[in-house]
């Protein structure tokens, strides 16, 4: 386990539980404040971000590509646009909870726009918070600031796929190593010239190595690194 | 309503695929408790350090920032706060009315509540995970400005 990666990845709540001890000190009451508040946070995300979750991992294990591209991908049109904003729309939860789901339909051949168009309804779009800016603001406020937003969140997606490099987009993200770490035999051997089974799989992931390094999974993992890079790559 | 529906497809989609291949949907749970637990942690210090500002900051502070200055000024203001801060639809549309009620401009409340959901400087990190730097900043750049027109339109409307 690489230490510096790990103390990395938690630097956030390292920074937020110092914040805290220090607000209590100052001021305790704030500090209890600002606890209610956050326990109210983690209500919202612990009721959604499970099933999120697994339902991105269910997309990325069954749909196949064919049918992503079918439904999302680069020639489905219109279609494809109206397909988002239902699906963004009809999903539950604050914007954090898109992007898994959006990054594994992407990753499944889902294009930029759509990707934008699901990440930007998800956030904007919800039936529920319809009526309930409707009691405080009125049908007609609310009414036409939803007729405003869809054309806004359909040009978004369409500049976002004109500007941005697809390859690039899905290179940048994490998921795809994560997944190719799982199919090494995860002893840390080092036999293969790295310093961990993560450190291979970056390795295969970035920098094209060879797929025949690992000494414990032999020629087992060998076929699995390769189907599973074929997969992810058409 | 649509925690529901969410829950339900989940639950859905884990029993047919335990029906059909069980060794599969274990990895599959796996992999999902994987990122919920990378990603949870980060979120779960995003929110505690959003959940503290907010205690810090009172209402009444961003009552006054909002409800005061010249028009274009304070839109752009409230498109800025709404993209800083995290708060339920259930908390943030009670205090936009208000101000609004109180004769703060259709412009900033109209860009603060759209900025508040689309715009997420706070999940940015997040963000990056998955999509890398350049897709989140353009993403957010694009909402940031769509705010801005989307509120500016509401006044040419309304």
């Amino acid at each position: 386990m690489n230490v510096a990666r790990s103390i990395k990845e938690k630097r956030i709540l390292v920074l937020a539980i110092v914040a805290y001890i220090v607000t209590a000190i100052i001021n305790l009451n704030v500090a209890k404040a600002a606890l209610v508040i956050t326990g109210g946070f983690l209500r919202e995300m612990l009721s959604i971000l499970p099933a999120v979750f697994v339902l991105s991992a269910l997309i990325g294990a069954w749909v196949s590509k064919e049918t992503i591209m079918r439904y999302f991908g680069k020639d489905s049109g219109v279609r494809g646009h109206i397909a988002s904003v239902v699906m963004g729309s009809i999903s539950a939860g604050p914007i954090y909870a898109a992007f898994p789901l959006a990054q594994s339909l992407l990753q499944k051949g889902a294009s930029l726009a759509n990707t934008i168009i699901i990440i930007s309804s998800w956030a904007v779009i919800k039936a529920p918070m319809l009526f309930v800016e409707a009691k405080f603001f009125g049908f007609k406020f609310t009414l036409t600031r939803y007729l405003l937003t869809l054309p806004a969140i359909l040009i978004m997606g369409l500049l976002g796929e004109k500007f941005l490099d697809r390859k690039e987009v899905l290179a940048a993200g994490e998921q795809v190593e994560i997944k190719l770490v799982d199919l090494l035999p995860g002893a840390n051997c080092k036999a293969c010239g790295y310093s961990s089974c993560k450190d291979y799989a970056d390795a295969i992931e970035k920098e094209d190595a060879a797929l025949d390094k690992c000494i414990v999974g032999g020629d087992e993992v060998k076929k699995k690194l390769n189907k599973f890079l074929h997969s992810a790559e058409n | 309503m649509s925690t529901v529906i969410l829950l339900v497809l989940a639950a859905g989609g884990l029993a047919w695929s335990f029906f059909k291949d069980k060794k599969k949907t274990g990895q599959i749970l796996k992999g999902a408790f994987n990122s919920f637990a990378k990603t949870g942690i980060e979120i779960l210090g995003i929110l505690s350090l959003v959940g503290l500002l907010l205690a810090w900051v009172p209402e009444s502070t961003i009552r006054q920032l909002l409800g005061s200055g010249s028009q274009l000024l304070s839109g752009i203001f409230g498109a800025a706060l709404g993209s800083v801060i995290i708060i339920p639809a259930f908390v943030a549309f009670p205090l936009a009315a208000s101000l609004y009620s109180r004769g703060a401009y259709l412009l900033t409340i109209a860009a603060f509540i759209t900025t508040l959901t689309m715009v997420g400087i706070a999940t940015m990190p997040i963000e990056i995970r998955h999509f890398g730097k350049k897709f989140t900043f353009y993403r957010n750049l694009m909402s940031f400005m769509m705010a801005l027109i989307i509120a500016a339109g509401m006044v040419i409307f309304l």
